[in-house]
Protein backbone atom coordinates (compact mmCIF):
# COMPACT_ATOMS: atom_id res chain seq x y z
CA UNK A 1 0.00 0.00 0.00
CA UNK A 2 2.62 2.55 1.07
CA UNK A 3 4.84 1.75 -1.87
CA UNK A 4 5.49 5.15 -3.43
CA UNK A 5 6.51 8.46 -1.87
CA UNK A 6 3.27 9.99 -3.12
CA UNK A 7 1.21 7.37 -1.32
CA UNK A 8 3.18 7.76 1.89
CA UNK A 9 2.73 11.51 1.61
CA UNK A 10 -1.02 11.24 1.01
CA UNK A 11 -1.42 8.72 3.80
CA UNK A 12 0.49 10.76 6.38
CA UNK A 13 -1.50 13.87 5.50
CA UNK A 14 -4.70 11.91 5.87
CA UNK A 15 -3.56 10.42 9.21
CA UNK A 16 -2.70 13.83 10.63
CA UNK A 17 -6.01 15.23 9.46
CA UNK A 18 -7.85 12.28 11.04
CA UNK A 19 -6.05 12.69 14.39
CA UNK A 20 -6.74 16.40 14.32
CA UNK A 21 -10.39 15.98 13.48
CA UNK A 22 -11.02 13.20 16.02
CA UNK A 23 -9.32 15.30 18.69
CA UNK A 24 -11.42 18.33 17.76
CA UNK A 25 -14.66 16.32 17.83
CA UNK A 26 -14.11 14.58 21.18
CA UNK A 27 -12.52 17.74 22.63
CA UNK A 28 -9.63 15.92 24.25
CA UNK A 29 -6.56 18.14 23.78
CA UNK A 30 -7.09 21.95 24.02
CA UNK A 31 -10.22 21.96 21.84
CA UNK A 32 -10.23 25.77 21.92
CA UNK A 33 -7.08 25.79 19.78
CA UNK A 34 -7.30 22.60 17.75
CA UNK A 35 -10.48 23.65 16.06
CA UNK A 36 -12.35 21.39 13.59
CA UNK A 37 -11.05 21.52 10.02
CA UNK A 38 -14.45 22.66 8.83
CA UNK A 39 -13.86 25.90 10.71
CA UNK A 40 -10.42 26.32 9.14
CA UNK A 41 -11.96 25.77 5.70
CA UNK A 42 -14.68 28.28 6.51
CA UNK A 43 -11.97 30.72 7.60
CA UNK A 44 -10.11 30.16 4.36
CA UNK A 45 -13.25 30.77 2.35
CA UNK A 46 -13.90 33.95 4.24
CA UNK A 47 -10.46 35.52 4.12
CA UNK A 48 -9.94 34.57 0.48
CA UNK A 49 -12.83 36.86 -0.46
CA UNK A 50 -11.50 39.85 1.48
CA UNK A 51 -9.23 42.26 -0.41
CA UNK A 52 -7.46 43.17 2.84
CA UNK A 53 -6.14 39.64 3.07
CA UNK A 54 -4.52 39.89 -0.38
CA UNK A 55 -2.94 43.14 0.62
CA UNK A 56 -1.38 41.49 3.66
CA UNK A 57 -0.23 38.53 1.60
CA UNK A 58 1.27 40.86 -0.98
CA UNK A 59 3.38 42.58 1.70
CA UNK A 60 4.63 39.29 3.09
CA UNK A 61 5.55 37.98 -0.35
CA UNK A 62 7.17 41.26 -1.33
CA UNK A 63 9.30 41.54 1.82
CA UNK A 64 10.33 37.91 1.73
CA UNK A 65 11.03 37.86 -2.00
CA UNK A 66 13.07 41.05 -2.17
CA UNK A 67 14.99 40.20 1.01
CA UNK A 68 15.68 36.69 -0.21
CA UNK A 69 16.92 37.88 -3.60
CA UNK A 70 19.26 40.42 -2.01
CA UNK A 71 20.56 37.66 0.28
CA UNK A 72 21.05 35.33 -2.72
CA UNK A 73 23.32 37.84 -4.44
CA UNK A 74 25.13 39.14 -1.39
CA UNK A 75 25.49 35.72 0.26
CA UNK A 76 26.81 34.07 -2.89
CA UNK A 77 29.32 36.84 -3.54
CA UNK A 78 30.52 36.96 0.08
CA UNK A 79 30.78 33.16 0.29
CA UNK A 80 32.81 33.01 -2.91
CA UNK A 81 35.00 35.86 -1.68
CA UNK A 82 35.66 34.10 1.63
CA UNK A 83 36.51 30.90 -0.21
CA UNK A 84 38.70 32.58 -2.81
CA UNK A 85 40.68 34.55 -0.21
CA UNK A 86 41.39 31.82 2.30
CA UNK A 87 42.95 34.07 4.91
CA UNK A 88 39.93 36.36 5.00
CA UNK A 89 37.62 33.34 5.03
CA UNK A 90 39.38 31.66 7.89
CA UNK A 91 39.59 34.91 9.83
CA UNK A 92 35.89 35.74 9.49
CA UNK A 93 34.51 32.23 9.75
CA UNK A 94 34.06 32.12 13.58
CA UNK A 95 32.20 35.44 13.62
CA UNK A 96 29.92 34.38 10.83
CA UNK A 97 29.27 31.02 12.42
CA UNK A 98 28.38 32.80 15.67
CA UNK A 99 26.04 35.24 13.92
CA UNK A 100 24.52 32.45 11.87
CA UNK A 101 23.49 30.44 14.90
CA UNK A 102 22.14 33.34 16.94
CA UNK A 103 18.41 34.11 16.69
CA UNK A 104 18.01 36.83 14.09
CA UNK A 105 15.20 38.50 15.98
CA UNK A 106 17.82 40.15 18.23
CA UNK A 107 18.69 42.38 15.27
CA UNK A 108 15.13 43.68 15.05
CA UNK A 109 15.52 46.64 17.44
CA UNK A 110 18.67 47.74 15.63
CA UNK A 111 17.08 47.41 12.21
CA UNK A 112 13.94 49.18 13.37
CA UNK A 113 15.90 52.11 14.71
CA UNK A 114 17.25 52.60 11.19
CA UNK A 115 14.39 51.50 8.97
CA UNK A 116 11.30 52.15 11.05
CA UNK A 117 8.18 50.01 11.19
CA UNK A 118 7.55 49.38 7.56
CA UNK A 119 8.39 47.06 4.72
CA UNK A 120 12.07 48.08 4.70
CA UNK A 121 12.52 46.60 8.15
CA UNK A 122 10.91 43.35 7.08
CA UNK A 123 13.07 43.18 3.95
CA UNK A 124 16.18 43.81 6.01
CA UNK A 125 15.14 41.09 8.44
CA UNK A 126 14.61 38.75 5.48
CA UNK A 127 18.12 39.52 4.24
CA UNK A 128 19.59 38.90 7.70
CA UNK A 129 17.68 35.62 7.94
CA UNK A 130 18.61 34.28 4.53
CA UNK A 131 22.15 35.51 4.07
CA UNK A 132 23.86 33.22 6.59
CA UNK A 133 22.77 29.83 5.26
CA UNK A 134 23.52 31.01 1.70
CA UNK A 135 26.90 32.48 2.60
CA UNK A 136 27.94 29.45 4.65
CA UNK A 137 26.84 27.01 1.91
CA UNK A 138 28.77 28.97 -0.70
CA UNK A 139 31.83 29.09 1.54
CA UNK A 140 31.68 25.37 2.33
CA UNK A 141 31.24 24.70 -1.39
CA UNK A 142 34.29 26.81 -2.19
CA UNK A 143 36.40 24.77 0.22
CA UNK A 144 35.41 21.57 -1.54
CA UNK A 145 35.97 22.74 -5.12
CA UNK A 146 38.08 20.25 -7.01
CA UNK A 147 41.54 21.88 -7.02
CA UNK A 148 42.40 20.33 -10.39
CA UNK A 149 39.55 22.31 -11.97
CA UNK A 150 41.21 25.50 -10.82
CA UNK A 151 44.56 24.32 -12.19
CA UNK A 152 42.99 23.42 -15.55
CA UNK A 153 41.37 26.84 -15.69
CA UNK A 154 44.63 28.58 -14.79
CA UNK A 155 46.54 26.57 -17.39
CA UNK A 156 44.21 28.20 -19.93
CA UNK A 157 45.07 31.61 -18.49
CA UNK A 158 41.52 32.17 -17.30
CA UNK A 159 40.40 35.69 -16.38
CA UNK A 160 39.05 36.19 -12.85
CA UNK A 161 35.47 36.81 -13.98
CA UNK A 162 35.49 33.69 -16.14
CA UNK A 163 36.87 31.75 -13.18
CA UNK A 164 33.89 32.89 -11.11
CA UNK A 165 31.18 32.33 -13.72
CA UNK A 166 32.56 29.25 -15.48
CA UNK A 167 34.26 27.35 -12.64
CA UNK A 168 33.26 28.58 -9.17
CA UNK A 169 29.52 29.08 -9.72
CA UNK A 170 28.90 25.80 -11.56
CA UNK A 171 31.00 23.96 -8.97
CA UNK A 172 28.84 25.47 -6.25
CA UNK A 173 25.52 24.55 -7.85
CA UNK A 174 24.55 21.87 -5.31
CA UNK A 175 25.62 23.59 -2.06
CA UNK A 176 24.08 26.85 -3.31
CA UNK A 177 20.72 25.21 -3.95
CA UNK A 178 20.74 23.83 -0.40
CA UNK A 179 21.68 27.29 0.86
CA UNK A 180 18.89 28.95 -1.15
CA UNK A 181 16.36 26.53 0.19
CA UNK A 182 17.40 27.00 3.81
CA UNK A 183 17.73 30.73 3.21
CA UNK A 184 14.24 31.08 1.82
CA UNK A 185 12.77 29.36 4.86
CA UNK A 186 14.79 31.61 7.15
CA UNK A 187 13.72 34.78 5.35
CA UNK A 188 10.05 33.80 5.51
CA UNK A 189 10.42 33.07 9.23
CA UNK A 190 12.12 36.43 9.82
CA UNK A 191 9.45 38.34 7.95
CA UNK A 192 6.49 36.62 9.59
CA UNK A 193 8.08 36.93 13.01
CA UNK A 194 8.68 40.64 12.49
CA UNK A 195 5.11 41.07 11.31
CA UNK A 196 3.76 39.15 14.27
CA UNK A 197 5.85 41.09 16.78
CA UNK A 198 5.77 44.66 15.56
CA UNK A 199 4.24 44.90 12.10
CA UNK A 200 1.13 46.64 10.91
CA UNK A 201 0.73 44.51 7.83
CA UNK A 202 1.51 41.05 6.46
CA UNK A 203 0.33 37.54 7.16
CA UNK A 204 2.15 37.32 10.50
CA UNK A 205 0.34 40.45 11.64
CA UNK A 206 -2.96 39.08 10.36
CA UNK A 207 -2.53 35.76 12.16
CA UNK A 208 -1.79 37.55 15.42
CA UNK A 209 -4.76 39.81 14.91
CA UNK A 210 -7.10 36.84 14.43
CA UNK A 211 -5.54 35.21 17.45
CA UNK A 212 -6.22 38.35 19.48
CA UNK A 213 -9.82 38.31 18.27
CA UNK A 214 -9.96 34.65 19.15
CA UNK A 215 -10.87 33.77 15.55
CA UNK A 216 -8.95 30.50 15.67
CA UNK A 217 -10.36 29.14 12.40
CA UNK A 218 -9.17 32.22 10.53
CA UNK A 219 -5.83 32.21 12.31
CA UNK A 220 -5.22 28.65 11.17
CA UNK A 221 -6.30 29.50 7.65
CA UNK A 222 -3.57 32.17 7.55
CA UNK A 223 -1.08 29.54 8.68
CA UNK A 224 -2.31 27.22 5.95
CA UNK A 225 -1.68 29.96 3.41
CA UNK A 226 1.86 30.49 4.76
CA UNK A 227 2.43 26.77 4.54
CA UNK A 228 1.23 26.80 0.94
CA UNK A 229 3.53 29.73 0.11
CA UNK A 230 6.53 27.80 1.48
CA UNK A 231 5.55 24.75 -0.57
CA UNK A 232 5.21 26.81 -3.74
CA UNK A 233 8.60 28.46 -3.17
CA UNK A 234 10.23 25.07 -2.62
CA UNK A 235 8.57 23.75 -5.74
CA UNK A 236 9.96 26.66 -7.76
CA UNK A 237 13.46 26.06 -6.35
CA UNK A 238 13.11 22.37 -7.24
CA UNK A 239 12.13 23.25 -10.79
CA UNK A 240 15.24 25.40 -10.99
CA UNK A 241 17.34 22.58 -9.50
CA UNK A 242 16.29 20.01 -12.10
CA UNK A 243 17.68 22.27 -14.81
CA UNK A 244 21.11 22.07 -13.17
CA UNK A 245 23.23 19.16 -14.48
CA UNK A 246 24.89 16.79 -12.02
CA UNK B 1 72.69 13.96 -31.09
CA UNK B 2 72.74 15.64 -34.44
CA UNK B 3 69.57 17.74 -34.32
CA UNK B 4 70.06 21.39 -35.01
CA UNK B 5 69.63 23.89 -32.23
CA UNK B 6 66.86 25.77 -34.03
CA UNK B 7 64.65 22.70 -33.84
CA UNK B 8 64.37 23.11 -30.10
CA UNK B 9 60.80 24.09 -29.31
CA UNK B 10 60.93 23.81 -25.54
CA UNK B 11 63.90 24.30 -23.30
CA UNK B 12 64.16 24.18 -19.56
CA UNK B 13 67.21 26.16 -18.52
CA UNK B 14 68.83 25.89 -15.10
CA UNK B 15 65.53 25.66 -13.29
CA UNK B 16 65.67 25.36 -9.49
CA UNK B 17 62.89 25.28 -6.96
CA UNK B 18 62.86 24.92 -3.19
CA UNK B 19 59.89 24.42 -0.92
CA UNK B 20 59.83 25.86 2.55
CA UNK B 21 58.01 24.16 5.38
CA UNK B 22 57.89 25.91 8.73
CA UNK B 23 60.52 24.75 11.24
CA UNK B 24 62.13 22.42 8.72
CA UNK B 25 65.08 22.73 6.41
CA UNK B 26 63.96 23.75 2.89
CA UNK B 27 63.42 20.96 0.39
CA UNK B 28 65.33 21.44 -2.83
CA UNK B 29 62.91 19.89 -5.31
CA UNK B 30 64.72 20.89 -8.49
CA UNK B 31 68.34 21.85 -8.81
CA UNK B 32 69.48 23.65 -11.97
CA UNK B 33 67.56 21.30 -14.20
CA UNK B 34 68.08 21.43 -17.96
CA UNK B 35 65.98 19.77 -20.62
CA UNK B 36 65.47 20.36 -24.32
CA UNK B 37 62.66 19.07 -26.48
CA UNK B 38 62.89 19.10 -30.28
CA UNK B 39 59.97 19.92 -32.53
CA UNK B 40 57.82 16.84 -33.08
CA UNK B 41 59.70 14.87 -30.46
CA UNK B 42 58.07 12.68 -27.78
CA UNK B 43 60.05 12.94 -24.58
CA UNK B 44 59.25 11.19 -21.33
CA UNK B 45 60.59 12.41 -17.98
CA UNK B 46 60.74 9.50 -15.60
CA UNK B 47 61.60 9.54 -11.94
CA UNK B 48 60.74 8.07 -8.54
CA UNK B 49 57.88 9.44 -6.43
CA UNK B 50 58.75 12.72 -4.81
CA UNK B 51 61.62 13.49 -7.19
CA UNK B 52 60.16 16.77 -8.34
CA UNK B 53 58.57 15.57 -11.59
CA UNK B 54 55.30 17.28 -10.78
CA UNK B 55 57.15 20.42 -9.72
CA UNK B 56 58.86 20.42 -13.11
CA UNK B 57 55.45 19.92 -14.77
CA UNK B 58 53.96 22.85 -12.88
CA UNK B 59 56.91 25.11 -13.62
CA UNK B 60 56.95 24.31 -17.34
CA UNK B 61 53.19 24.83 -17.44
CA UNK B 62 53.61 28.19 -15.69
CA UNK B 63 51.40 27.27 -12.72
CA UNK B 64 54.19 27.87 -10.22
CA UNK B 65 57.22 30.13 -10.62
CA UNK B 66 60.74 28.75 -10.46
CA UNK B 67 63.36 30.18 -8.11
CA UNK B 68 66.02 30.41 -10.79
CA UNK B 69 66.30 29.64 -14.49
CA UNK B 70 63.72 30.00 -17.23
CA UNK B 71 61.41 28.15 -19.59
CA UNK B 72 61.79 28.97 -23.29
CA UNK B 73 59.15 28.18 -25.91
CA UNK B 74 60.22 28.73 -29.49
CA UNK B 75 63.08 30.88 -28.30
CA UNK B 76 60.84 33.12 -26.21
CA UNK B 77 60.79 33.14 -22.43
CA UNK B 78 57.42 32.15 -20.92
CA UNK B 79 55.75 34.13 -18.22
CA UNK B 80 53.04 32.09 -16.52
CA UNK B 81 50.68 29.73 -18.36
CA UNK B 82 51.50 29.83 -22.06
CA UNK B 83 49.12 29.33 -24.95
CA UNK B 84 51.71 27.14 -26.66
CA UNK B 85 51.91 24.70 -23.76
CA UNK B 86 48.84 22.53 -23.26
CA UNK B 87 48.63 20.75 -19.91
CA UNK B 88 46.94 17.42 -19.21
CA UNK B 89 46.63 16.56 -15.55
CA UNK B 90 46.89 13.32 -13.66
CA UNK B 91 43.62 13.71 -11.79
CA UNK B 92 40.16 13.41 -13.22
CA UNK B 93 39.70 16.95 -14.49
CA UNK B 94 36.65 17.10 -16.77
CA UNK B 95 33.93 19.54 -15.72
CA UNK B 96 30.98 17.45 -14.55
CA UNK B 97 28.49 20.21 -15.41
CA UNK B 98 29.57 20.44 -19.03
CA UNK B 99 28.88 18.03 -21.85
CA UNK B 100 31.80 16.49 -23.74
CA UNK B 101 31.38 19.17 -26.38
CA UNK B 102 31.28 21.99 -23.83
CA UNK B 103 34.28 20.55 -22.02
CA UNK B 104 36.37 20.45 -25.18
CA UNK B 105 35.19 23.93 -26.16
CA UNK B 106 36.05 25.38 -22.73
CA UNK B 107 39.41 26.97 -23.69
CA UNK B 108 37.91 28.21 -26.97
CA UNK B 109 35.10 29.82 -25.02
CA UNK B 110 37.68 31.60 -22.82
CA UNK B 111 39.46 32.75 -25.98
CA UNK B 112 36.22 34.25 -27.30
CA UNK B 113 35.79 31.90 -30.27
CA UNK B 114 32.20 32.21 -31.64
CA UNK B 115 29.80 29.40 -30.75
CA UNK B 116 29.39 27.87 -34.21
CA UNK B 117 33.15 27.64 -34.62
CA UNK B 118 33.53 26.14 -31.12
CA UNK B 119 31.02 23.42 -31.86
CA UNK B 120 32.84 22.59 -35.08
CA UNK B 121 36.22 22.49 -33.38
CA UNK B 122 34.89 20.44 -30.46
CA UNK B 123 33.44 17.88 -32.88
CA UNK B 124 36.78 17.70 -34.68
CA UNK B 125 38.77 17.08 -31.49
CA UNK B 126 36.17 14.68 -30.09
CA UNK B 127 36.62 12.70 -33.28
CA UNK B 128 40.40 12.88 -32.98
CA UNK B 129 40.35 11.25 -29.52
CA UNK B 130 37.74 8.72 -30.65
CA UNK B 131 34.73 10.23 -28.92
CA UNK B 132 32.60 11.00 -31.96
CA UNK B 133 28.94 10.57 -31.09
CA UNK B 134 29.48 11.35 -27.40
CA UNK B 135 29.46 15.14 -27.79
CA UNK B 136 26.21 15.63 -25.91
CA UNK B 137 27.03 13.29 -23.04
CA UNK B 138 28.09 14.36 -19.56
CA UNK B 139 31.36 13.04 -18.04
CA UNK B 140 29.38 11.01 -15.48
CA UNK B 141 28.05 8.94 -18.39
CA UNK B 142 31.55 8.06 -19.62
CA UNK B 143 34.27 5.65 -18.45
CA UNK B 144 37.49 6.86 -16.81
CA UNK B 145 39.46 6.35 -20.02
CA UNK B 146 36.91 8.31 -22.03
CA UNK B 147 36.94 11.15 -19.52
CA UNK B 148 40.72 11.36 -19.76
CA UNK B 149 40.38 11.55 -23.54
CA UNK B 150 37.91 14.43 -23.10
CA UNK B 151 40.55 16.19 -21.00
CA UNK B 152 43.12 15.51 -23.72
CA UNK B 153 40.83 16.86 -26.44
CA UNK B 154 40.12 19.94 -24.32
CA UNK B 155 43.85 20.65 -24.11
CA UNK B 156 44.41 19.94 -27.81
CA UNK B 157 41.55 22.26 -28.79
CA UNK B 158 43.81 25.29 -28.39
CA UNK B 159 46.35 23.61 -30.69
CA UNK B 160 49.34 24.11 -28.40
CA UNK B 161 52.82 23.53 -29.82
CA UNK B 162 53.74 21.40 -26.84
CA UNK B 163 51.51 18.85 -25.16
CA UNK B 164 52.61 18.58 -21.53
CA UNK B 165 51.17 15.63 -19.62
CA UNK B 166 51.58 14.66 -15.96
CA UNK B 167 50.93 10.93 -15.56
CA UNK B 168 47.73 11.21 -17.58
CA UNK B 169 47.07 7.48 -17.30
CA UNK B 170 47.71 7.18 -13.56
CA UNK B 171 44.06 6.76 -12.64
CA UNK B 172 43.37 4.14 -15.33
CA UNK B 173 43.66 0.37 -15.37
CA UNK B 174 46.58 -1.26 -17.18
CA UNK B 175 44.76 -2.20 -20.38
CA UNK B 176 42.98 1.11 -20.76
CA UNK B 177 46.33 2.75 -20.16
CA UNK B 178 48.01 0.76 -22.96
CA UNK B 179 45.22 1.55 -25.40
CA UNK B 180 45.20 5.21 -24.48
CA UNK B 181 48.96 5.23 -25.01
CA UNK B 182 48.43 3.92 -28.52
CA UNK B 183 45.77 6.56 -29.10
CA UNK B 184 48.15 9.30 -28.01
CA UNK B 185 50.83 7.95 -30.36
CA UNK B 186 48.32 8.05 -33.22
CA UNK B 187 47.21 11.60 -32.41
CA UNK B 188 50.77 12.69 -32.06
CA UNK B 189 51.58 11.38 -35.53
CA UNK B 190 48.48 12.95 -37.04
CA UNK B 191 49.19 16.38 -35.58
CA UNK B 192 52.99 16.08 -35.60
CA UNK B 193 52.61 17.02 -31.96
CA UNK B 194 55.55 17.68 -29.66
CA UNK B 195 54.91 15.85 -26.39
CA UNK B 196 56.51 15.99 -22.97
CA UNK B 197 55.20 13.22 -20.74
CA UNK B 198 55.89 13.04 -17.01
CA UNK B 199 55.58 9.49 -15.73
CA UNK B 200 56.83 6.94 -13.23
CA UNK B 201 55.96 4.01 -15.46
CA UNK B 202 58.99 2.62 -17.30
CA UNK B 203 57.11 0.49 -19.84
CA UNK B 204 54.90 3.44 -20.70
CA UNK B 205 57.92 5.70 -21.16
CA UNK B 206 59.66 3.20 -23.48
CA UNK B 207 56.48 2.37 -25.39
CA UNK B 208 55.67 5.99 -26.18
CA UNK B 209 58.86 8.04 -26.32
CA UNK B 210 61.66 8.93 -28.67
CA UNK B 211 63.75 9.85 -25.67
CA UNK B 212 63.51 9.15 -21.96
CA UNK B 213 64.97 11.59 -19.43
CA UNK B 214 65.71 10.03 -16.05
CA UNK B 215 65.35 12.25 -13.00
CA UNK B 216 67.23 11.81 -9.76
CA UNK B 217 65.63 11.94 -6.32
CA UNK B 218 66.14 15.18 -4.39
CA UNK B 219 67.51 17.35 -5.59
CA UNK B 220 65.77 16.63 -8.88
CA UNK B 221 67.94 16.96 -11.95
CA UNK B 222 67.90 15.14 -15.27
CA UNK B 223 70.49 12.51 -14.58
CA UNK B 224 70.65 11.02 -18.03
CA UNK B 225 68.63 10.77 -21.23
CA UNK B 226 68.26 7.61 -23.30
CA UNK B 227 67.23 7.59 -26.97
CA UNK B 228 64.64 4.92 -27.64
CA UNK B 229 65.48 3.53 -31.03
CA UNK B 230 62.47 1.30 -31.68
CA UNK B 231 60.32 1.13 -34.82
CA UNK B 232 56.83 2.63 -34.75
CA UNK B 233 54.04 1.76 -34.35
CA UNK B 234 55.04 -0.05 -31.20
CA UNK B 235 52.52 -2.85 -30.99
CA UNK B 236 52.67 -6.04 -28.93
CA UNK B 237 55.62 -7.43 -31.02
CA UNK B 238 57.78 -4.44 -30.21
CA UNK B 239 56.84 -4.53 -26.54
CA UNK B 240 57.76 -8.22 -26.31
CA UNK B 241 61.06 -7.72 -28.18
CA UNK B 242 64.47 -8.09 -26.50
CA UNK B 243 65.39 -4.55 -27.38
CA UNK B 244 62.30 -3.20 -25.57
CA UNK B 245 63.16 -5.27 -22.53
CA UNK B 246 66.73 -4.07 -22.71
CA UNK B 247 65.60 -0.42 -22.56
CA UNK B 248 63.32 -1.14 -19.64
CA UNK B 249 66.17 -2.85 -17.81
CA UNK B 250 68.59 -0.05 -18.53
CA UNK B 251 66.21 2.59 -17.25
CA UNK B 252 65.35 0.56 -14.17
CA UNK B 253 69.03 0.11 -13.36
CA UNK B 254 69.38 3.88 -13.23
CA UNK B 255 66.08 4.53 -11.57
CA UNK B 256 66.43 1.82 -8.95
CA UNK B 257 69.06 3.71 -6.97
CA UNK B 258 66.96 6.86 -6.98
CA UNK B 259 63.76 5.08 -6.08
CA UNK B 260 65.48 3.22 -3.24
CA UNK B 261 66.89 6.45 -1.91
CA UNK B 262 63.47 8.10 -2.15
CA UNK B 263 61.87 5.23 -0.30
CA UNK B 264 64.53 5.30 2.45
CA UNK B 265 64.07 9.02 2.96
CA UNK B 266 60.31 8.89 3.06
CA UNK B 267 60.43 6.01 5.55
CA UNK B 268 62.91 7.94 7.63
CA UNK B 269 60.64 10.99 7.57
CA UNK B 270 57.76 8.82 8.76
CA UNK B 271 59.92 7.34 11.52
CA UNK B 272 60.96 10.84 12.65
CA UNK B 273 57.34 11.84 13.04
CA UNK B 274 56.85 9.23 15.74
Amino acid sequence: MLTTPTRVRAFSLFAIWLLWEVNAQIGWLVPEVFTPTSQILAGLAEISTSPVFYEHMFFTILSTGVGFLIAVFAGTILGIGMGAFRIVGRALNPYIAALASSPKIIFLPVVMSFAGWGTETKMTMAVIGAIFPILLSAYAGMLSINPVHIRVAKSFNIKWYDLITKVYLPSLRHPLLVGFRLGFGASLVSVVLTEAKFGESGLGFLAMQYYGLYAIGKMFSVLVILFALAIIANFLLDRFATRVPH
Amino acid sequence: MTQKKDNVVLSVEQVSKSFYVEDEPPILALSETDLEVQKGEFVAVIGPSGCGKSTLFNIIGGLIPSDTGRIMVDGRETNGPDKQIGMVFQEESTFAWRTVEQNIAFPLELAGVPKAERVKQAAHFADLVGLSGFEKRYPAELSGGMRQRVALARTLALEPQILLMDEPFAALDEQTRMLLGEKITEIREELDQTVLLITHNITEAVQLSDRVAIMSFRPGVIKRTIDIDLPRPRGPETISSDKFGHYVGEIWADLREEAARGLRESEKALADEH
